[in-house]
């Protein structure tokens, strides 16, 4: 299906090739990301260091690449955390319609929807502090903290969404029959109702993918997000800030380019699905008519 | 009554964030109390410092009173410079406003125009350029963005003032023109998302039977254009209000870079020393203004789109 | 629509600022401007509780002291004619006073307001930051109106290095309900070459030329210090011309900037009384034991930290006291020094030898030098020996509350202090001083060094300074790394500027073009 759309193809190119890279970083013939060589500070790019070396030495390429893993492993957290809060409550929403419980779930939403999600995830970053936090007995990373906040704050758009379409799909006929078979309410939601509304959902969810990498890439950069000796593509360019007067570009211009390459991936993914699932969309007037 | 409905939801939300805000800088680590009168502050003046803030009573109990003298005092002081949270607030929201309300013109009109013209010429080069930009825009940064702009048009060639802000006192147009930079980052994110939004809508209107029938009563097409954008705006419409209001969020971002003592730089700051009252302060007035946003988008859409309204 | 007049009026001030015009040499009262940019907003400009040398570039203008450090790093009067005269037994100090100041509110300055000051700054229930540096006061006394006596309990030969800097003579009276003004708005309170004008928290702070200066006046007739926090900013301020001079430059653009030229200078000079370090809390586990801090010591290079790093804007010490200073003590020093087989071995006599692993707390926002990199560098360098490092970067704010809650382990960062030799080791090791509950450590040998020091003059100090960075080699209670230098950076406007030995900006005496 997804040869239909070029441009869906392009992004989950794009995407599998980012992904591939982030798997493989660790068997990469690479220095490590984190090993300094003080002495080969702001080494350009050469066939020994192909995207030349920081402040400290290290191989901008191997922390590129393993870059790779805490922005994708981050971005999508936070659309999973994301749709398994939002389809849950979207989908017991719907089912629960008329009820009291249906009422509290959207203005539950409705609650959360109001808050701005950057504002927040700096506010609330910034108050518990970018150490390790103490829940119970788990201790969270920040970037755990982070993929959980910002997953929350992401749940009430798809709540909304996954509640409207599971409305629609829960008078069809075929539902009633399950029902009538005896099937269980879980059983109807997740196996039937949720395989027939995910094409939108999976539009939406590639394009949050996209939003989630920036918010991360912008949360690291202000200190923030992903901690150090991890490498982010966000820390990165927040390490880069010392270079932009004095030129040396390759501490910058690769990992923003990765950013830039890995949204716009999800964001071609997003935006072919979303031509392939909605044929209204689609709608074209002959040439020349307008 | 959609309207009041509407008006009284969006002051429930704000009474639950406010609450969810207050818990919040209530739960962290170090006693205000020990951040302000520093190490060697005796444990009996840290007692009495948190007495005389009421850091003492049960957190509910604070937050009630910090509610009710909302209305009448504002809010209270900041612990750590001793000044009026109030004050603050006058001092560096008009800026904030500003250079959101800067980014969000040219997004829209940015949007309008790139939208429009990708629709009309739907297929065609400006159309593939425009989507491709817009797809671009989408993708970058806004705060890398915002460096590069700031060494290369703000430093290298001198165009625009690179960082901080030029008073209204030196004139119009050094002072907006001061503020251009920071915008443009900001807003570029916006122009894409917003350009995109105005393209589909306008083909799906152009789409419709109606303009059909347009195109063949032979209405003229200025008068064509004008009909079909007046169609095409409610979903626009929409979208840009949401966005005035998540403009603010970049807003942190990009005061940082562009050095802009605006409320977004104030809220940074706030964390960093760790001033709750501030800090409620700051992110209670954002949420606000999203939540106006969020309320006048729904509001207008109804009343552009009078089906909804039932 | 635009007339035709305001649009040519618009497109003359565009064409203005295509050219790079924004600078503001004079403003449109025809005063001469000098801009300065710092990193961070003054959070008070009391003299008394100044906490960030960046705020004592603001208040050292308005406020004055009877002495001063002038520019070489000597003692010399200010509000006094000539340095006091001191009695035998060095227990009562005689100031003679300048005769013709007077306060921004037109009161002559005398001897009442040099007792008001000290008095209210020695008063426990006032709370000044830095009391503790002047308990050996025992009673100030008015010998005239401008003849002043200072009486200590006992001698204490920093005294007069202190009253330099945290410090600040106010008129008599002018603390009662004033406690607002001090901190926000001192109009009418100091004798400084300055007079305050307007400031906004986080965005500027503006002074005015007093007219009625006792000194040599001024070359400016307005200083305005704009705050940027991102040393970009300052960086792109200054190479637009929106400011004369950039406090607390990024190293690396101070050496590229001041090597290119095109109109920008630098100078840097060591520092008096500063030093950068890992600061253990030696109260606690893996830091309590001896044969650890050793090998932490000897594991990293203090060297490459000196050269890469900062480009040589700081100077390599492993005894606190700066290679430079006639009081080094190069053996002791030596002990120190960089030696992975020793690390190991040090290590491996210690009590964690088995899982060897620390967290390192550091400042996020680059206070006096931005130590990001070095945290780095140190975590990888312990890497070599086998020690696991955490890093843990922490606003400034929430850093002192670990410190002073005695919650790290050990923090990398940069004090700067007085021109006086003992003044950190007494802060860091003598119980009771600002710092101790954060390094945990003291030794009676060091405690009695330091005292002793405190009663000796200045040449016998030598010797007594020598057994303490012994006593600093043999338990290594900090991993000192070195020395950072006094460094500022300026634009083509301005002609003459002294860089301060003690860091803080010194704008009293730039002289700016024509």
């Amino acid at each position: 299906m997804l040869a239909r759309s070029p441009v869906a193809l392009l992004g989950l190119a794009l995407i599998a090739a980012i992904g591939v890279i982030a798997v493989l970083a660790p068997v990469l013939p690479l220095p490590s990301p984190s090993a300094t060589s003080i002495l080969d500070s702001y080494l350009p790019p050469s066939a020994e260091h192909w995207f030349g070396t920081d402040a400290l030495g290290r191989d901008v390429l191997s922390r590129t690449l393993w870059g790779a893993r805490s922005s994708l492993a981050i971005g999508l957290g936070i659309v999973v955390i994301g749709m398994v809060l939002g389809v849950s409550l979207g989908l017991a929403a719907a089912e629960a319609a008329g009820t009291l419980f249906e009422e509290l779930a959207m203005r539950l939403v409705d609650i959360f929807a109001a808050i701005p999600v950057l504002i927040w995830a700096i506010a609330v970053v910034g108050i518990v502090g970018t150490g390790a936090t103490q829940i119970g007995p788990v201790s969270l990373s920040n970037e755990a903290k982070l993929v959980l906040l910002v997953g929350i704050l992401f749940f009430p758009g798809i709540a909304r969404i996954t509640y409207g379409l599971a409305l629609a799909e829960l008078t069809q006929e075929y539902v009633d029959a399950r029902r009538l078979q005896g099937t269980g309410s879980a059983a109807i939601l997740f196996g039937d109702v949720l395989p027939n509304i995910l094409s939108p959902l999976l539009v939406q969810a590639s394009v949050l993918v996209g939003i989630g990498i920036i918010i991360e890439a912008s949360l690291s950069f202000v200190g923030l997000g992903v901690q150090p000796p991890m490498p982010s593509w966000g820390s990165m360019l927040a390490d880069s800030k010392q270079t932009v007067f004095s030129g040396e570009y390759w501490l910058s211009l690769f990992p923003g380019l990765a950013i830039f390459l890995s949204v716009i991936g999800f964001n071609l993914l997003g935006d072919g699905l979303r031509d392939l699932f909605d044929p209204r969309r689609r709608t074209r007037l002959p040439k020349g008519a307008a | 009554m959609p309207v009041l409905t509407r008006l009284a939801s969006a002051l429930m939300v704000l009474l639950v964030v406010s609450a969810m805000i207050f818990a919040l800088t209530r739960l962290g680590g170090v006693s205000p109390a020990r951040l302000v009168l520093g190490a060697d502050a005796p444990a009996e003046s840290l007692a009495t410092f948190e007495a005389e803030h009421g850091l003492d009573r049960p957190i509910v109990v604070q937050y009630l009173s910090w509610l009710r003298a909302l209305p009448s005092e504002g809010f209270a002081r900041s612990y750590v410079t001793g000044q009026s949270v109030n004050q603050r607030l006058a001092e560096t929201l008009p800026l904030t406003l500003e250079l959101v309300t800067l980014a969000f013109v040219l997004a829209v009109i940015g949007s309008i125009a790139l939208g429009s013209a990708s629709a009309y010429w739907e297929n065609r080069w400006p159309d593939h350029t425009v989507r491709v930009l817009a797809m671009a825009a989408l993708s970058v940064p806004g705060f890398w963005l915002g460096l590069l702009l700031m060494r290369w048009v703000g430093v290298q060639l001198a165009w625009l003032p690179p960082v901080g802000v030029i008073g209204w006192e030196r004139g119009i147009w050094p002072h907006v023109s001061s503020l251009l930079l920071p915008a443009l980052a900001i807003a570029i994110y916006y122009i894409g998302a917003m350009s995109r939004l105005m393209r589909a809508s306008l083909i799906d209107v152009l789409g419709q039977d109606y303009t059909r029938t347009g195109v063949a009563l032979g209405l003229p097409a200025r008068t064509r254009y004008a009909y079909t954008l007046r169609n095409a705006l409610p979903p626009f419409v929409s979208m840009a209000a949401m966005s005035y209001g998540y403009m603010f969020g970049w807003a942190v971002i990009v005061e940082m870079v562009f050095n802009l003592p605006g409320v977004a730089n104030a809220l940074l700051t706030a964390i960093f020393q760790r001033d709750y009252p501030m800090i409620q302060a700051i992110v209670l007035l954002i949420t606000l203004v999203f939540v106006l946003a969020s309320t006048a988008a729904d509001l207008i859409q109804r009343a552009l789109n009078p089906r909804l309204a039932a | 629509m635009l007339s035709r007049r305001h649009f040519l009026a618009t497109a003359a001030s565009l064409t203005a600022s295509l050219a790079g015009g924004f600078a503001t040499r004079v403003d449109a009262q025809g005063r001469k401007v000098l801009v300065a940019t710092i990193p961070s907003s003054p959070s008070t400009l009391d003299p008394l509780n100044q906490s960030n040398h960046d705020a004592m570039a603001v208040s050292q203008l308005i406020y004055q002291n009877l002495l001063e450090v002038d520019v070489d790093g000597n003692l010399v009067p200010q509000l006094a004619v000539a340095l006091p005269e001191i009695s035998e037994d060095r227990l009562t100090y005689t100031f003679r006073l300048r005769e013709g100041v007077r306060f921004h509110n037109g009161a002559p300055f005398t001897a009442a307001d040099v007792k008001y000051s000290y008095d209210y700054m020695l008063d426990p229930a006032n709370e000044a930051l830095r009391r503790s540096y002047w308990t050996a006061i025992d009673s100030v006394e008015i010998v005239s109106d401008y003849e002043v006596r200072f009486h200590l309990s006992r001698p204490y030969r920093p005294l007069l290095s202190s009253m330099t800097k945290y410090m600040g003579i106010f008129p008599q009276g002018s603390r009662e309900g004033a406690a607002e003004a001090f901190q926000t708005a001192p109009v009418g309170l100091g004798t400084g070459p300055a007079i305050f004008s307007e400031a906004q928290t986080g965005a500027y702070v503006e002074l005015v030329r007093n007219p009625d200066y006792w000194g040599e006046a001024p070359d400016w007739d307005v200083v305005r210090f704009e705050i940027a926090g991102e040393a970009n900013a300052r960086l792109a301020a200054l190479m637009s011309g929106t400011a004369d001079v950039v406090g607390g430059p990024a190293a690396r653009d101070f050496l590229r900037l001041t090597a290119e030229g095109g109109g920008y200078a630098g100078a840097s000079k060591p520092a008096l009384g500063a030093a950068m370090m890992l600061m253990h809390n030696c109260a606690k586990a893996p830091f309590d034991d001896r044969n650890f801090r050793l090998a932490v010591a000897r594991a990293f290079d203090r060297a490459a930290i000196a050269e890469r790093i900062y480009g040589g804007l700081l100077e390599e010490t492993s005894v606190l006291v700066p290679t430079a200073s006639p009081l080094h003590a190069p053996e002791a020093a030596a002990r120190l020094s960089m030696d992975l087989d020793a690390a190991r071995a040090a290590l491996a006599a210690s009590a964690y030898a088995d899982a060897p692993a620390f967290e390192l707390t550091y400042p996020t926002d680059a206070y006096l030098l931005d130590v990001r990199d070095t945290a780095l560098y140190i975590q990888a360098a312990m890497a070599e020996v086998g020690i696991t490092v955490t890093l843990k970067p922490l606003e400034t704010g929430q850093m002192f509350g670990d410190i002073f809650g005695g919650n790290h382990q050990t923090v990398l960062w940069a004090v700067v202090g007085t021109t006086d030799p003992t003044f950190i080791m007494n802060a860091l090791f003598v119980p009771g001083q600002s710092l101790n509950v954060g390094t945990g450590f003291s030794s009676e040998a060091l405690t009695a060094a330091i005292e002793e020091s405190f009663g000796a003059s200045d040449d016998a100090l030598a010797p007594i300074l020598a057994r303490a960075q012994e006593i600093l080699a043999d338990e290594a209670p900090a991993a000192f790394i070195g020395t950072p230098k006094a460094f500022n950076l300026w634009g083509p406007d301005v002609t003459e500027m002294p860089v301060n030995t003690g860091i803080t900006l010194r704008l009293r005496d730039v002289k700016l073009a024509a």
